[in-house]
């Protein structure tokens, strides 16, 4: 179980992914831009790999530890696409590939419908009806969604080989986790890199799926099943509207290519100026497209349920792919609003309704995680709540592109990429430290389980009722996992936004502009403006809560003590994710990412100097933005921390020792006093946070009122009336069938007959018709 | 009239360079299992020279499967000649032409008959009551009884037949005479008489034989007691000059009608119309599958030849609808419905896939029917008839592919039960993977050729009927009672066609969901198993993509060839 | 000289007695012999055709027709006798195992 012997040697498979890049650019002479679309291609051809072989060696003891079952393989598709994607990424930024909006690389054309054409005699079966070509569509969004998509599937998937494959509940079932996770990847690096519309769809729709089958993993379980049907049958809401969006979109311009519509979005086809009602219209199509990918309210409900999907899914879900995708389509609507850049006027309200959904959603998630006891859940709220920051500084950012403040809008839109960025480092750390917490946890109970069944005869212990999720039976295991612990401790200080790190940088600018668009521009932004800087405060306090209930105080179970941080692969990634985490973001910062993300003129990273960066973002000249920024600060990084602790912190027990910065923070926390809770936590509001505030609730009475009642109808219309028409034929078929057999009755004399007969009766018709 | 014999330069030999292969094949086929270490007194002399005819025959030329090498070479050199020459053109005497039309049928014919040879590879048993090998013998057991059993003779027999069916089929399809032409549909027909009593091994085969061959015999007495009167009508059977004077002809003169009808009952026959079609599954479910295979292709594309002749050249009037529209019309709608509705409840696969290919020639007979419609110009004719040949086409790959599979089954006594049909997912998943192919392409699915051939007959019938339709539903039951007869035909192939989807995926549902009586998986038979993979990636290209755009090309001026003479 | 119409007639009507005695009788070699009548009414078409065109096809299609009908009744003799080999009967009506 806790196997601590070094399995690097299995690694030896994926060299020849690697060695791809360098043949490509030393020995082919390929361009970076020409090998992009092997990043979809060769994943495509792997997942079905994972799975036949999958069938085939089931069971085999090769397969099984030699290749993971399959782990190995969509590793080695992934290093192979992470490389590509730092290839492309290092030509664009030391400039050796030329910095365009955009290029457009077709290596073939993947959809061709044949369609039969006829003039005449003559039979052609011609391509062109509706020939769609796939493209390659890179610029600074998608080169570093790239990267993320990319490196934290990779991470992922490097820590899915400890976190699966030591699990005898997943054993013999990893290839259709490998296979399904490798579909998934494929489905965001092509959402990432296509260049149109339809193609989009078309890579989003399969990232649905695939959350539909990686949170039903274990579709035994019925809340599994039930989650993985939320989650697909919420986002199909989204995705019908995205869908009607971008048949307005088509409408408009008559194409869904970027380079088509981009062009110039102000003039729809045949060069008619395009009316800012219709294409209100479509934005807000793809909006709530995006909404339900990126569980905004209100198609939030599937999110806290998709984490009864494997743990590396949800790291998947919440940070390399799915949720970032809706992310990057509204991102995608930039073009249309920027009146700098034939842009279309007069779409403020647009801009407004992203900005307030983001708002409340940030507001609520936060809110509601302040009561969740299961770690995962309380990531996921969270994910929902600095999603809804970006969405927030998205539509700040539309605003002001929209009423002409262009520089404001390409650095709120920046930062919020930018924030992207670090949410996704930081948030797939946290579930992979999470899941590390969850798998010890897990197998420490079962040693536990197995010492008290080898000692004693009492088997009240049910293994059904013990949740290694609840954060309520953790406590001290600072102590017992340094490396999970100070990983998840920069995880949160990034999420929360303790300066200097990570999150800060980028929550810092969407905040500040936020209140600037409200104060400046459109007093309607105070509500989201507000909403975000509170949320700022709340994140302060759940996260550290969460931290401290997991590692500090003193162990509140048995079980902690036979914790042990020992599965091989699980390491790793959360090392090399802390460390972006910890530094990424200022070093980022240092070359201006914000400006360089959301500028379409900035076309380089460039050095900015320690000063001029901290100076930004500590003393901006404007006063109102300073009083901003330093509240922000004040209630992120002091209130909602130092509350937290008055009500978890504590020390460890005596005689246990923890890597010197988190004994530090975990006896920091000892120091506020501390506070009894148990009134609020019996309180109503607390009720109904723990309810999800109804949301779940409503939703599911609209549906057992309206939706049931008529898929009750319909079932009983296609029973009875269709199935019985239906088989009303077939019995008719079949009598006739019968009847018409008697007829050959196998003498020949009679077959005879029966063409004298068919004869006379053609001369009698003949004749008939005739005369 | 000129005899062919004189005519015969290198350039006619060339024209008709398939045929004359067929002959040499069959010349060689009498000859070469014959040779034998005979040898020959010189008269007045003591000296013996070998005579090769006779005396004990030497082990190559006593070899079973000589014959059958002889046959499929022969077919296989006659198929690459037709493709070769596909475009040369040019009379033969004065009763034959050979075009690109009749090259193209020698195509069909001899790819099937050619098929059917290699099915027939190793398992044809000497004697009536020969058993076939069984599950329990050991391989040793069952080769000895299979080389005990096979006698060089019978394969000698059987392998003539096949060429000279395919001789008199091409040759058939050059005719310009009709008398001519009934000559070689006899020579065909009367092989293939024998083809179907040959399955001896079979209780019914003598019993398939009789009826098919009575039946068939008296259709054709009445087909050639009818082109009698169109003798005496015309006073020649050239059919340029029947046409001639059947445009030149006032009113409906008695003689000729009923002539050219007497004939379509022969030619229905041939096809599998309804009602003339009645010995048909019988002949398939008694004939062994190969034989019932080429039946269902090649022989019934021979008989659309004689149809499209007869109707499309000799009877087709200049302008205004065909005496035999209606008459076709009803015989196409019964036809396709008699069949699919028989198939539904059919028990017996080769019966099913006989009644399947009876209402396929019931789409076919529609799409000919519309051409007589009146509402037709020679290019929306053109195109039905070229959709009626690609049909005839394709229907060789996975009509015959479906009864190569069959015969596999055979091969070990079953086949004749849809039980034997049982579990074939798992016993042989390449072969249920091909049969499931053809299964689609019978029933119509894209993107097989089944569907682009129905299509494109679709197409054509509707195009013929084009302008006609209801706009909104409040005119759409006046619309309905004035709506040109075409248009039912296509409504009814449309129908028929998903009446059909019950028994081919009948099927398909007991290959893959019904367990199977024994796991053993099928006889290897190489050349068969590559045969029937072959017929099922060809059906699939010729649904899509390139190659089915390049065969529509070549039937499609094939067609123009026929149509512009 | 006899009139072509009434060789014609004299076709008619051994065409029609050939075709009702092919679904009337039950014996199989009795069939066939009807369809050798039916040949020959056709035979006869072709006969009187000859003679009223002066065209010497006729004859030739007459001749060929009677060699095919030769054909015609040794193959037809020869699968009688496989059906009587398996089935002990040449009986129309009885051998039916092939139906529906």
């Amino acid at each position: 179980m806790s196997d601590t012997k070094n399995e690097w040697g299995l690694l030896v498979p994926i060299i020849p992914f690697l060695l791809v890049v360098p043949y490509l650019k030393f020995l082919a002479g390929w361009e970076s831009v020409e090998a992009a679309f092997l990043i979809v291609v060769v994943p495509l051809l792997t997942f079905p790999v994972i799975l036949v072989l999958g069938q085939l060696y089931n069971g085999n003891e090769t397969w099984k530890n030699r290749y993971k079952e399959g782990g190995i393989f969509g590793l080695g598709a992934l290093a192979l696409a992470l490389s590509i994607a730092i290839w492309i990424i290092y030509d664009y930024i030391v400039g050796s590939a030329h910095f365009e909006a955009h290029s457009v690389v077709d290596p073939f054309s993947w959809l061709t419908f044949d369609v039969i054409e006829q003039s005449g005699t003559q039979w052609e079966v011609s391509t062109g009806f509706a020939d769609i070509g796939v493209g390659v569509w890179i610029d600074s969004v998608t080169l570093m969604l790239l990267f993320v998509a990319t490196f934290l599937c990779f991470l992922i998937c490097w820590f899915s080989l400890g976190y699966m494959n030591t699990d005898k509940i997943n054993e013999d079932s990893n290839h259709r986790f490998y296979g399904e996770f490798v579909l998934f990847a494929i489905g965001m690096f092509g959402m990432v890199l296509a260049d149109n519309f339809l193609w989009l769809f078309i890579f989003w729709e399969i990232m649905g799926l695939c959350s539909y089958l990686l949170i039903g993993f274990y579709y035994w379980k019925e809340s599994a099943a039930y989650a993985a049907k939320k989650a697909f049958l919420t986002t199909r809401v989204g995705d019908v509207f995205l869908m009607v969006g971008l048949l307005i979109l088509y409408d408009i311009y008559g194409s869904l290519e970027f380079a088509v519509i981009f062009e110039d979005p102000s003039t729809g086809v045949g060069g008619a100026l395009v009316d800012s009602g219709e294409l209100f219209w479509a934005l807000l199509m793809l909006f709530i497209g995006a909404v339900g990918k990126s569980a905004q309210f209100p198609l939030h409900v599937w999110l806290p349920d998709a984490m009864e999907g494997p743990t590396p899914v949800s790291a998947l879900i919440h940070a390399a792919t799915m949720v970032n995708a809706g992310l990057y389509l509204v991102v995608r609507m930039v073009p249309f609003v920027d009146v700098h850049v034939n842009g279309v006027a007069g779409l403020e309200n647009f801009a407004l309704i992203v900005a307030w959904i983001g708002g409340i959603t940030a507001f609520m998630a936060a809110a509601i995680a302040f009561v969740q006891n299961d770690i995962k859940k309380v990531l996921a709220y969270s994910t929902m709540s600095q999603l809804a920051y970006i969405f927030t500084g998205l539509g700040a950012g539309l605003l002001f592109l929209n009423i002409g403040e262009h520089h404001a809008g390409y650095f709120v839109i920046g930062a919020s990429m930018f924030h992207l960025f670090n949410h996704a480092m930081a948030k797939g750390m946290l579930f992979m430290a999470s899941g590390s917490v969850i798998h010890e946890v897990h197998h420490a109970h079962d040693h536990v389980r197995e010492l008290s069944e080898k000692y004693s005869t009492n088997e009240g212990d049910d293994h059904g009722d013990f949740d290694p999720q609840d954060m309520r039976i953790m406590g001290g295991l600072a102590a017992r996992m340094p490396v999970t612990a100070t990983a998840m401790m920069f995880g949160s200080m990034s999420i929360i936004g303790i300066p200097l790190i990570g999150g800060f940088w980028s929550k810092e600018g969407i905040i500040a502009e936020t209140w600037k668009a409200c104060l400046a521009e459109e007093p309607l932004m105070f509500v989201p403006a507000l909403l975000v800087l509170a949320t700022a405060g709340m994140t302060g306090f759940y996260m550290t809560r969460m931290w401290l209930m997991t590692f500090a105080g003193p162990p509140k179970s048995e079980v902690v003590g036979h914790v042990h941080e020992a599965t091989p692969w699980i390491k790793e990634p959360l090392i090399v994710l802390s460390i972006i985490t910890a530094i990424g973001g200022f070093a980022l910062a240092l070359f201006g990412a914000a400006e360089y993300l959301g500028d379409p003129e900035y076309d380089h990273l460039s050095f900015h100097g320690i000063l001029d960066t901290l100076e930004h973002a500590f003393l901006p000249e404007d006063i109102n933005l300073r009083l901003v920024g330093w509240t922000t600060i004040l209630i992120a990084m002091v209130i909602g921390p130092v509350m937290a602790s008055r009500i978890h912190g504590g020390r460890l027990i005596d005689g246990v020792e923890a890597s010197p910065l988190v004994s530090w923070l975990v006896n920091l926390s000892s120091r506020f006093g501390s506070q009894d809770v148990s009134e609020l936590a019996d309180s109503q509001l607390a009720e109904a946070l723990r309810r999800r505030l109804y949301f779940d609730d409503l939703y599911e009475m609209t549906l057992a009122k309206t939706a049931v009642p008529l898929a009750e109808l319909s079932a009983w219309f296609d029973k009875n009336i269709i199935d019985g028409v239906i088989k009303q034929i077939e019995s008719n078929s079949s009598t006739g069938s019968l009847q018409v057999r008697r007829i050959t009755t196998g003498s020949a004399r009679d077959y005879i007959l029966m063409a004298a007969v068919g004869m006379l009766s053609i001369f009698a018709l003949v004749w008939g018709v005739s005369a | 009239m000129s005899s062919i014999i004189s005519d015969m330069d290198p350039a006619t030999a060339q024209l008709i360079l398939p045929e004359l292969l067929m002959l040499g094949g069959i010349i060689a086929m009498i000859l070469v299992p014959n040779f034998g270490d005979a040898t020959m007194r010189i008269p007045l002399t003591k000296i013996r020279i070998p005579f090769l005819i006779g005396g004990t025959r030497f082990a190559t030329t006593n070899n079973p499967k000589l014959p059958n090498q002889i046959a499929t070479t022969t077919l296989a050199l006659a198929f690459m000649t037709s493709l070769l020459f596909l475009s040369e053109e040019g009379d033969v005497g004065n009763l034959l032409h050979v075009d690109e039309f009749s090259r193209m049928f020698a195509l069909v014919f001899s790819a099937a008959l050619l098929l059917a040879s290699l099915a027939t590879t190793v398992r044809l048993p000497a004697r009536p009551k020969a058993s076939a090998p069984l599950d329990t013998d050991s391989t040793v057991i069952s080769d000895a009884k299979v080389n005990a059993l096979i006698d060089n003779r019978r394969q000698v027999d059987f392998h003539i037949l096949l060429l000279t069916t395919g001789l008199g089929m091409s040759l058939m399809a050059m005719a310009t005479n009709l008398f001519m032409l009934f000559v070689c549909l006899e020579l065909a027909s009367l092989s293939s008489y024998i083809l179907v009593a040959f399955h001896k091994e079979n209780d019914v085969g003598g019993e398939a034989g009789t009826k098919y061959f009575i039946v068939g015999s008296v259709v054709s007495a009445i087909g050639i007691y009818g082109m009698s009167l169109l003798y005496l009508w015309n006073g020649n059977l050239d059919m340029t000059d029947l046409a001639a004077s059947w445009d030149a002809m006032e009113g409906m003169d008695p003689l000729a009608t009923i002539g050219v009808g007497l004939m379509l009952v022969a030619f229905g026959f041939k096809v599998g119309a309804a009602p003339f079609h009645l010995a048909v599954p019988d002949a398939y479910a008694g004939a062994s599958s190969p034989v019932a295979g080429v039946l269902a292709t090649a022989s019934k594309a021979m008989g659309f030849v004689a149809l499209i002749r007869l109707l499309l050249v000799v009877t087709m009037p200049s302008e205004g609808q065909a005496f035999w529209f209606l008459a076709l019309s009803i015989i196409a709608v019964v036809t396709m419905t008699w069949g699919n509705l028989a198939a539904l409840t059919s028990d017996n696969p080769k019966r099913v896939l006989a009644y399947s290919s009876v209402a396929h020639a019931g789409y076919m007979l529609a799409a000919l029917a519309a051409t007589g419609s009146g509402l037709a110009d020679s290019d929306t004719s053109a195109l039905i008839v070229t959709a009626v040949v690609f049909h005839l086409v394709v229907l060789v790959l996975f009509k015959l592919g479906a009864f190569l599979i069959l015969s596999m089954l055979e091969a070990e006594g079953r086949g004749h039960r849809m039980e034997d049909l049982h579990g074939m997912g798992r016993r042989d998943p390449v072969i249920a993977a091909s049969m499931f192919v053809f299964m689609l392409s019978l029933a119509g699915v894209p993107p097989l050729s089944g569907f682009l051939s129905k299509l494109l007959m679709i197409n054509g019938i509707v195009n013929v009927s084009a302008g006609s339709g209801s706009a909104s539903a409040s005119t759409a039951l006046s619309w309905a009672q004035g709506v040109d007869p075409v248009f039912w035909l296509a409504a009814a192939i449309v129908l028929n066609s998903a009446l059909s989807l019950f028994y081919y995926l009948r099927i398909v549902l007991v290959m893959f969901f019904e367990s199977p009586a024994t796991e053993k998986p099928l006889k290897r038979a190489p050349s068969l198993r590559m045969a029937i993979i072959a017929c099922a990636v060809l059906t699939l290209l010729f649904g899509i993509g390139p190659l089915s755009n390049s065969l529509l090309d070549m039937v499609g001026s094939a067609v123009d060839s026929f149509m512009g003479s | 000289m006899i009139e072509a119409s009434w060789i014609v007639g004299l076709g008619v009507i051994l065409f029609s007695i050939g075709l009702l005695g092919a679904f009337t009788r039950k014996n199989a070699i009795v069939v066939l012999m009807c369809i050798e009548v039916m040949l020959n009414a056709a035979n006869l078409n072709f006969v009187a055709g000859a003679s009223h065109y002066s065209d010497v096809d006729g004859w030739v299609f007459t001749a060929i027709a009677i060699a095919i009908a030769a054909a015609e009744v040794a193959i037809g003799l020869a699968i009688l006798l496989s059906l009587y080999s398996t089935q002990e009967t040449i009986s129309l009506d009885e051998a039916n195992i092939l139906r529906n």
